[in-house]
């Protein structure tokens, strides 16, 4: 894995905010567990790292819930891979995720915000 | 459960696939980005992080995880047990020995205490007790039963029954068996139906002697009659008399007394056929029947108890001079009332509280052996907690290895319960009353052991568990020795001092009943049973009457005593200790009469023919025995024993003093004192006993007893039943043969306790044995190299061995003060149920003591002497 990013500047994630980057990097489409983590690190510009050890276990705990699915596919370095998509009540989750996200983020800022 | 493995391994190996997919994506693109692919691979893998406990992480999202986790850990304990198999063994022997003894006495209790009596709403059902002159007996007499039957209200009715031997049978081949002669009401109030015909009801108890009827138990339909269809309307010969049989009762009924199997029920109407004298069902004294009622809707115990006993109060006003004073008790139905149900309950819980000790030491042992495995799995424990195994999950899988031996244990306890049980049903004690012992291993007993088992695995596994997983990895992994500061005292040993402990507590109690009970055997009797004949007969149930039972009582008596080899022969209506005594209320002449009946003194009264006290080698003290004087029509004679002189007659000689009793009007006049003894119980207190000659007071019920000169009573058997043939061949002989043999029942519940508690203080040693042997070896064998260094640097062979000991005698010397401190406060509890033995007593501490201190020694001095016997080269190269 490159580093061209030192891991002072990396930002942990929030806990529970993990489920729904998985839920959004799936709306895009189908993609398999490796390349969920590399697009949740290109589209945070390297700021956010998600470890292994904990994507997978999301993975499957979301695949438990129903609101992702999973199919084997062969992949485009021509490798059978797992590929995880969204189901509708996966869809309808990230619906409900992100307008809870947005009021947090208000909520948090205005309280941290320079007086 | 195919289905779930197959998916279960399709799940792992696609998970495998999954990551191993992500792992060379990974290097691929490290390779493109510039690295070598060897580092690539590796850089990828630590980036990664830990695959299992990821791959663990993941498992826990399925589901239903713990299912297999369970499965997994079972696996693994198994895996693991079988890899020290004697440890297995041993664990599992001894859970087998403490749960087995456990549940053994579960059963019994379950069977007596627990179960109810197999009638509709058998819990409903309670006893009636009658206490009178300090005694507590489970039975009323017939007009005092009616009386509170028609005056409560608390009831929704009160029947009556009581035991009595009966011959019975087509005409010619009566067969001598027990039934149950009961009011009208009594099949109604329990709610039986029958199997065939009908029941006893209320019109066949209306007439005296006027209803010759009788119903079969199930048992007695099959075995007597061969389950002849015909029976309903059959006729029976009943004492001599005709019976019609009205019906069979169903299969699982056998009356109201859990351990006595009738036969057969008659209307209480016909007690004075079948039972001959005079009949007790106008006689307001004396215990006659037992009474059973049942309870109406919405009625306490207390309630009823307490109305009844106000009935009793307007009784007492009514006849002061035969009921004044007496008290009304309820208890559960089924074990004569509380009579037989408190000793009951008294020896279950002391049996059980001893059982429980038994499986703690069992418990104690098992800790101690798992602390020593945990020593010696430190390594493997470090490495698997250094691999990423949580604290948790180890401690979970040592629970479980230990409830599978728990488990194990339990189940090997079944098995040895099922046996023993089985073992005691098919027993059947030497007595003439139809005992019936069943305790059968049920569901209850199985969730019993179950729970037992669990918390026993608990107790011995958890504190082993925390203990083995709370280790240091490094020096764990070093395998340097477990305590690198000089932590002397270890867990183990406070084990080994906790085994001495319970096992002394253990020791003691049983030595301390073992004691009391060879005391209350050895205790002197008034009598020597060794080397008495004895049979029974019973001449109402041929229908003789008084005259022609004198003439073949006498003629008996002289044949029996012109028999070879018989010293002396005599008649009584009882012997003492073997079965039932009579006992009637005292009134002595010139001493004013106790207001109340409970004031009036009570003895035992038996009735005995001349050369009674010279067969039976009871000492006379003063005045004479029974003779020629005393015959039909002479003088109202008495012997009194000691306790009687002594009690009620105090000072003065008691030779020609005079008393009445509730049945002889005319006085008594004392004609001879002879030696006190026991009459009822061996562990009786001092009670008081007289004896009236058998031709001036007449006994129908007898027991022949001859004192044989080469003391062989079995032998004379024969001769007798050749005698009695000769004078009446329809004279059924009962409990023929030796004295002894007839006294074993009430020897028996002491023999057994003896028994088994010897056996549990034996099996306590042992554990405790094994146990001290265990961790002394295991604690030498861990001081391999210290001791090899001392040795080295000039320790002597005594030196060392002192230090071994020492340890060892401090261990065991604590346990020891700790167990005999304990032992003294249990002997107080014991107390009440000890006989002519002191809860203090030396002789018991002394015993106790020894033995202990000799099984210390023993179990500490062979790791000991293996200690001195370390090459210090080998021990310091070793590891």
């Amino acid at each position: 894995m490159p580093k061209n990013i030192s891991s002072e500047s990396r930002i942990e994630l929030l806990q529970g905010t993990l489920d729904m980057l998985i839920l959004r990097t799936l709306q895009w489409g189908p993609q398999h567990g490796h390349g969920v983590g590399q697009a949740i690190r290109q589209s945070s510009a390297d700021l956010l790292l998600i470890e292994r050890g904990s994507l997978y276990p999301a993975l499957h705990r979301l695949e438990a819930r129903d609101l992702i699915a999973s199919e084997w596919k062969t992949s485009d370095l021509n490798r059978r891979a797992k590929y995880y998509r969204l189901t509708t009540a996966g869809k309808a989750q990230l619906v409900a995720e992100q307008s809870k996200w947005k009021l947090f983020v208000r909520a948090i800022t205005r309280v941290m915000r320079p007086a | 459960m195919r289905w779930d493995f197959w998916r279960r391994e399709r799940r792992e190996a696609d998970l495998e696939d999954e990551i191993a997919y992500d792992l060379a994506v990974d290097a691929e693109e490290r390779i493109r980005s510039g690295a070598t692919p060897h580092e690539s691979e590796w850089a990828s893998r630590r980036d990664f992080g830990n695959v299992p406990l990821v791959k663990e992480g993941i498992r826990e999202t399925w589901g239903w995880t713990s299912l297999e986790r369970l499965g997994q850990d079972i696996r693994f304990g198994w895996r693991s047990l079988r890899k020290s198999p004697l440890f297995a063994t041993m664990a599992v022997l001894s859970l087998t020995l403490g749960i087995g003894a456990n549940a053994s006495i579960f059963s019994v209790i379950n069977a007596v205490l627990f179960r109810p009596l197999p009638v509709e709403r058998g819990s409903e059902l309670v006893s009636l007790n009658e206490t009178l002159a300090g005694n507590t007996v489970p039975l009323l007499s017939y007009p005092n039963y009616r009386d509170f039957r028609d005056r409560n209200s608390v009831f929704t009715g009160l029947a009556a029954y009581t035991i009595v031997p009966a011959s019975v049978g087509p005409k010619g081949n009566a067969q001598r068996l027990w039934g149950y002669v009961v009011s009208g009401n009594y099949f109604e109030l329990l709610g039986v139906k029958p199997h065939a015909g009908r029941l006893l009801l209320p019109e066949d108890d209306k007439v005296r002697g006027g209803h010759p009827v009788l119903v079969l138990t199930y048992a007695a339909w099959q075995k007597r009659f061969g389950g002849d269809p015909n029976i309903v309307g059959a006729k029976v010969q009943v004492n001599g008399r005709e019976f019609t049989v009205l019906g069979v009762a169903p299969k699982e009924f056998i009356g109201t007394e859990i351990m006595i199997a009738p036969e057969v029920f008659f209307p209480i109407a016909m007690q004075k056929e079948l039972e001959g004298g005079e009949g007790y069902l106008d006689r307001r004294t004396g215990w006659s029947v037992f009474v059973v009622g049942r309870l109406k809707p919405g009625v306490t115990r207390a309630h009823a108890e307490s109305a009844l006993n106000g009935i009793a109060q307007q009784l007492a006003q009514e006849y002061p001079r035969e009921v004044g004073g007496m008290k009304i008790k309820l208890s559960p139905t089924g074990l004569g009332g509380s009579y037989m149900r408190d000793p009951t309950i008294a020896f279950a819980a002391t049996m059980f509280g001893v059982c429980c000790l038994v499986l703690l030491v069992a418990c104690t042992n098992l800790a101690s052996m798992l602390l020593a495995r945990a020593g010696d799995k430190r390594k493997e424990t470090a490495i698997r907690i250094a691999l990423g195994a949580s604290r948790g999950v180890l401690i979970r899988q040592l629970l479980i290895e230990n409830l599978m031996v728990a488990l194990l244990g339990g189940a090997g306890g079944v098995l040895l319960a099922t046996w023993i049980m089985s073992a005691l049903t098919a027993w059947h004690p030497p007595v003439d009353i139809p005992l019936i012992i069943s305790a059968p291993v049920d569901i209850r007993v199985l969730l019993f052991t179950l729970v037992v088992s669990t918390v026993t695995a608990l107790l011995f596994g958890l504190l082993p568990a925390f203990q083995a997983t709370k280790t240091d990895l490094v020096p764990a992994l070093k395998n340097e020795a477990a305590t690198p500061r000089l932590r002397y005292w270890h867990l183990r040993d406070y084990m080994v001092a906790a085994q001495v402990c319970l096992s002394v507590l253990l020791l003691f109690c049983s030595v301390l009943v073992v004691q009391s009970l060879q005391r209350s055997l050895d205790a002197p009797r008034g009598f020597q049973s060794h080397g008495l004949a004895t049979a029974s007969f019973d001449l109402n149930m041929q229908g003789y009457d008084e005259p022609r039972g004198r003439e073949f009582e006498r003629k008996v008596l002289d044949q029996v005593r012109q028999l070879p080899g018989v010293d002396s022969a005599a008649l009584v209506n009882n012997i003492p200790l073997a079965a039932g005594v009579g006992s009637n209320h005292i009134y002595i002449e010139g001493k004013p009469v106790p207001k109340r009946a409970a004031d009036v003194p009570i003895a035992y009264e038996f009735i005995a023919t001349s050369d009674y006290f010279r067969t039976m080698r009871t000492r006379l003290i003063s005045g004479r025995e029974f003779d020629d004087r005393d015959k039909q029509g002479g003088r109202r004679v008495a012997i009194v024993d000691s306790a009687f002189a002594e009690q009620l007659l105090g000072g003065g000689s008691p030779l020609g003093r005079r008393f009445t009793t509730n049945t002889t009007k005319e006085p008594i006049e004392i004609v001879g004192v002879v030696e006190a003894g026991k009459y009822y119980q061996l562990n009786e207190r001092r009670q008081m006993a007289f004896w009236t000659p058998l031709h001036i007071s007449y006994t129908s019920i007898a027991s022949i007893v001859a004192r044989t000169r080469t003391n062989t009573p079995e032998a004379l058997a024969p001769s007798i039943r050749g005698v009695v043939r000769d004078i009446d061949p329809s004279i059924a002989l009962f409990a023929a043969g030796s004295v002894d043999d007839q006294l074993s029942l009430s020897f028996f519940p002491a023999r057994i306790a003896a028994i088994t508690l010897s056996a549990f203080g034996i099996l306590a040693l042992v554990l405790s044995a094994t146990g001290i042997y265990g961790v002394m070896a295991y604690a030498v064998s861990r001081r391999t190299r210290e001791i090899g260094i001392r040795m080295a640097i000039g320790a002597t062979q005594a030196q060392v061995l002192e230090s071994v000991a020492r340890r060892a005698a401090t261990l065991i010397g604590t346990g020891l003060v700790l167990g005999l401190g304990m032992a003294l406060f249990a002997g107080r509890l014991l107390g009440r149920l000890l006989y002519g033995v002191k809860p203090t007593d030396p002789l018991s501490f002394a015993i106790v003591f020894g033995l202990m201190l000799a099984i210390g020694a023993a179990a500490t001095f062979l790791p000991a002497r293996r200690a001195t016997r370390i090459d210090p080269t080998q021990a310091l190269r070793q590891e």
